[in-house]
């Protein structure tokens, strides 16, 4: 009976595996082959509607003179434009370098939290209180927008439709060192590859939380963010599908970011990443499974985006499973820990993205060179497979426990403008 | 006069955001049925015979060094229209406590310096998490022997079984993922493709058996201890170690050809 | 024993080439950012803008023979029109008309571009490659340009034309019928019209033009008909349909629409808002839209269509084809990812 389970749960694994395995291959191929599916960067249209845009910060005073100085070099018209930088319990320079932008521009309005209740959510519900504008964009302190990166994502809510809108992440520091290097090809094929192709195929693009922007009536309509949820971009995202509102995907929207420079940060960042999406998955699974407002394709894709940060945990109770089938001399060629590696591998080269879907962003984004390290993404797996798994079993404490999530943000690694200065 | 044929009228070029490439469908169905079907086929036709060559390759240069008459080939049944599979026959040799207990010792210290460097702050990578894996499935494999060495459910000849199983199914697996990369997904010209796909399809051949040699001899000469380790952590991620190596090599080289070469044109906007 | 040694070496040195091979490129080869553009490649006027200030370098560059030099592609000659009277049938130089009209005459084809100061008037020219006009420019039937127009004042266009990738004026571009274009911006965009027709009294005016786009919802209708609309034939809503959407004729939406398939907007009808679709929308007779209109397939226009408010500038976008009938209005910005059509089946 037990080893008739521990088969079954292997040949589970092999089938999910294979589910996984046929969406990304239906992805790389649309997205290669396939018309493409426009955004709406390319409206002109006289009246463009004024945007708030907040930026939560707890200790950037490294990263944020660049941030606000993209945003005030914008095309966008400043009289357009209200900026909130969210100074949460900052214990650096972050306040004075903030208060100093305000004294110089009438747009940019600090806010500076003492609360108690501290963390990216809590931030943004308190600064959602005090925002003017129907339209917020978010950004993170480390981002570097360009130019006319506002008008671009601001031109998605021209679509009534529109609840949420996502622009695209490259690295920066992409040249650093190894890791940079091959976070640079993960994210080439999580947006150019597999955002592109959701967003073509109508499923579930994702609203990422850093480049993007939604309305803010929809999100106030149920009190602000859930400040019980690390991830409120992912949680934004179902929220607004299950109410009948999209998530846009802007691939010509484009934005620098910094991406971690050293393993112990990704670990950190890919944990949490896990926690928090793990907490939505439990959240929303079955509304979204029930929900009136998407289709069989939404609800397919949703129901395996949200569990994609359970599969490496399911996938590593497999090769459990398959080492205790082994010594059991159980262990058969269909229910073989060779299935569902090679599976497993195959999606887990790029943060579950399979190697020729990273390829084909490569290819599209042009990226040389870096494509040639991808065999080192291969040792990746178990790094995922290891942290990712830490990150479930952090949301299952948390929904078992209804703890507070503190929260924690990425170190930053770039030198501030005024070292850079001091440095020549 | 369609905008891709305006746009390449007028030198203008195609930005990342929206390009691709158009389907031949006729390559593609060339590729699939006229390469990868006819070798998926053949190989299913002649997986038996295939083992049996490997086999006996291999099993020379062991009966070199192994007592003679322990090194035996046999077929054991497989699929059932297709036949059964060739493999070694090797005496099976249990470790002894002595064995057990330095491998474990070993494996317990290897593991703590992989498990100290995954906490270090500075060049951390994801190796120290790799090497734990593995280390992992050794210590619980010492372990087993150490207290169930009787009931390890695995002869040599038996491993060796499961051991070729694995392998031709790696190989038609392997078949299958590079028609369906280079053949349904694959861009590029037919020639670079079609020389990839015998590249790969080689080197996993060549890989295939020195593997099979290597094991065969640890096996051999030391011990059953070993099977759990060398199946689990040398067994498929390195199959696709390689693929993925070539594969980066072709996409490098198209990147160059569709990015600034001649490749240049067969962007499609939109 | 030396055959196995041989394979347990061949063995690992198999397995750890790949790794060993991108450790390498770590080490030798860099890796490059991806830039993002810095300029507005979204923007309409990006081509013709950068041309023009790459003209005025050029002409800065000149040397006494007018010509510019390059280092990684062949130099470049510039003929000043002013003191020219006869051009090659086949003209392979920049062209600079800087203090008078410019008439050239007829059977030419200009393979490089034409800068003009004043006004200009190509008539029997056959292909052109670009062409930038500070004031009015008229544009002679079947004329092919193969990639942009740029005026700081109108462009008169006439039958048969092919207006190359981008077409942009600062006051108005007039199209008479059968041409074809990929984008085009201008204050006011007359597509179809006869050369005898006055403008000033084209644009219709509402009998109440007010801004108003209700933010209130209603999902998945079918149509707007009189069941759904008050007793002025008008639904204060924005609709969201999964369904094809039909608004009859005569009716009234204030609001914006946005439809997973198809959008019919009757004779006559008007909406307040952007209509968005994935399908294909059809614009009857006389039908208004004030806002953008963006489908990720054609549009098709009957005749006397206005799209947008004058004095503003509001955009039609289609994937696909746009399909203009006679009489048709835009105020602001047409593009197709593919190709927009001027009464072309109407001869």
């Amino acid at each position: 009976m037990v080893i008739t389970i521990l088969k079954i749960y292997i040949i589970f694994i092999f089938v999910l595996m294979l589910i996984y395995a046929v969406r990304h291959a239906i992805f790389a191929y649309h997205r290669i082959y396939k018309k493409q599916r426009i955004y709406y960067g390319s409206i002109q249209d006289s009246e463009m509607p004024p945007v708030t845009i907040l930026i939560p910060m707890y200790n950037e005073e490294q990263v944020l003179e660049y941030v606000l100085d993209s945003l005030i070099d914008s095309y966008y018209p400043q009289e357009l434009m209200e900026i909130i930088p969210i100074n949460d319990n900052s214990t650096d320079k972050t306040k004075e370098l903030l208060d100093e932008y305000a004294e110089k521009y009438s747009f940019i309005n600090p806010i500076h939290r003492q609360s108690d209740l501290r963390g990216k959510v809590a931030a943004l519900n308190d600064a959602l209180k005090v925002a003017r504008n129907e339209i917020i964009l978010v950004f993170d302190a480390d981002y570097r927008p360009s130019k006319e990166l506002i008008h671009q994502l601001v031109a998605a809510f021209k679509d009534p439709e529109a609840g949420a809108v996502m622009g695209r992440v490259i690295p920066h520091n992409a040249a650093k060192n190894w890791l940079t290097r091959l976070l640079n090809l993960e994210r080439s094929g999580g947006y150019q590859a597999d955002q592109q192709a959701r967003y073509n195929l109508r499923t579930v693009p994702q609203y990422g939380g850093t480049v993007g922007g939604f309305r803010k009536s929809l999100v106030m309509a149920e009190g602000g963010f859930d400040t019980r949820v690390l991830a409120e971009d992912t949680e934004l995202t179902f929220r607004l599908f299950t109410k009948g509102w999209k998530v846009i995907y802007a691939n010509s929207a484009e934005c620098y970011e910094e991406v971690p420079e050293n393993w112990n940060v990704r670990a950190r960042q890919i944990r949490r990443w896990s926690r928090g999406h793990n907490q939505v998955m439990f959240k929303y699974f079955f509304p979204v499974m029930f929900s009136k407002h998407m289709n069989a394709r939404e609800k397919l894709d949703g129901l395996l985006l949200l569990i994609i940060y359970l599969v490496p945990f399911l996938f590593m109770l497999g090769l459990i499973d398959s080492i205790i089938l082994f010594f059991l001399g159980e262990i058969g060629i269909l229910t073989g820990w060779w299935v569902i590696l090679f599976l497993g591998a195959y999606n887990s080269y790029g943060n579950f993205a399979p190697f020729y879907e990273i390829a084909t962003a490569a290819l599209i984004d042009g990226i040389k060179n870096d494509v040639l390290l991808l065999p080192l993404l291969t040792f990746n797996f178990y790094f995922y497979l290891w942290n990712i798994t830490l990150g479930f079993f952090d949301a299952v404490a948390d929904s078992v426990s209804g703890r507070y999530v503190h929260w924690a943000k990425t170190e930053r690694f770039a030198k501030s403008k005024r070292q850079k200065e001091t440095t020549k | 006069m369609d905008i891709n044929e305006r746009r390449k009228r007028a030198n203008i070029y195609f930005s990342r955001t929206y390009r691709r490439f158009k389907v031949n469908s006729k390559e593609q169905l060339i590729y699939m049925f006229a390469l990868v079907l006819p070798t998926m086929l053949l190989f299913l036709l002649f997986y038996r015979e295939i083992s049996k060559f490997i086999t006996i390759l291999v099993s020379r240069p062991l009966s070199m060094v192994l007592p003679a008459g322990n090194v035996k080939i046999v077929s054991s049944s497989f699929l059932p229209v297709f036949g059964g599979v060739y493999h070694l026959s090797l005496p099976s040799v249990l470790p002894s406590y002595t064995e057990i207990l330095i491998n474990l010792a070993v494996t317990i210290v290897l593991l703590g310096v992989s498990l100290y460097s995954s906490k270090r702050e500075h060049k951390k990578t994801p190796l120290p998490i790799y090497f734990s894996f593995i280390l992992i499935i050794h210590l619980i494999s010492s372990i087993y022997f150490l207290f169930a060495r009787s009931y390890f459910p695995f002869s040599s000849t038996e491993y060796f079984e499961l051991y070729m199983k694995q392998q031709i199914v790696m190989w038609f697996s392997l078949i299958v993922l590079a028609g369906f990369v280079l053949g349904v997904i694959g861009f590029g010209k037919m020639r670079r493709r079609v020389l990839l796909f015998f590249i790969l399809l080689v080197y996993a051949f060549i890989f295939g058996i020195v593997r099979y040699l290597a094991f065969s001899y640890i096996i051999a000469v030391g011990s059953s201890l070993y099977m759990a380790f060398l199946f689990f952590a040398l067994g498929p991620l390195y199959e696709f170690i390689y693929f993925v190596f070539f594969y980066s090599i072709f996409i490098n080289r198209e990147i160059r050809y569709f990015g600034y070469g001649e490749g240049r044109n067969d962007w499609q906007w939109l | 024993m030396i055959y196995i040694v041989i394979s347990i070496v061949l063995f690992f040195a198999m397995a750890l080439f790949p790794i060993t091979y991108s450790l390498i490129v770590l080490k030798k080869r860099t890796s490059e950012e991806l830039i993002i553009p810095t300029l507005l490649v979204d923007d309409p006027k990006y081509f013709t803008d950068l041309y023009r200030s790459a003209f005025r370098s050029k002409l800065a560059a000149m040397d006494s023979e007018n010509i510019v030099e390059y280092t990684f592609k062949p130099s470049e000659k510039i003929v000043e029109a002013d003191k020219t009277i006869e051009y090659p049938v086949i003209c392979n130089y920049i062209i600079y008309a800087e203090n008078y009209d410019f008439v050239p005459p007829e059977g030419m084809t200009f393979n490089k571009e034409i800068y003009a100061n004043k006004n200009v008037y190509l008539v029997g020219v056959k292909t052109l490659l670009g062409i930038y006009c500070k004031k009015n420019l008229l544009i002679g039937s079947g004329i092919d340009i193969i990639r942009w127009v740029d005026s700081g004042g109108e462009i008169t266009v006439e039958d048969n034309c092919s207006l190359g990738i981008i077409t942009t004026s600062n006051t108005r571009i007039i199209t008479g019928e059968n041409c074809l274009f990929a984008r085009m911006l201008a204050p006011q965009i007359f597509l179809g019209f006869t050369k005898d027709t006055d403008f000033k009294t084209v644009s219709k005016a509402l009998t109440n033009n007010e801004d108003y786009v209700s933010q209130e919802v209603i999902r998945n209708i079918k149509s707007v008909d009189d069941d759904i609309t008050d007793e002025n034939q008008e639904l204060h809503k924005s609709i969201i349909t999964k369904y094809d959407l039909s608004i009859l004729d005569g009716m009234k939406v204030k609001g914006s629409i946005r439809s997973h398939k198809t959008i019919r907007v009757g004779d006559n009808a008007i909406v307040y808002g952007n209509v968005f679709a994935e399908g294909d929308i059809y614009l009857g007779k006389g039908s208004r839209i004030l806002g953008n209109i963006f489908t990720q397939n054609n549009i098709y226009t009957e005749e006397n269509v206005e799209i947008g408010q004058n004095g503003k500038i509001k955009s039609i976008i289609a994937k696909e084809k746009i399909s203009f009938s006679r009489r048709c209005v835009v105020y602001g910005y047409i593009e197709s990812g593919n190709v927009c059509e001027v009464c072309l089946d109407e001869q």
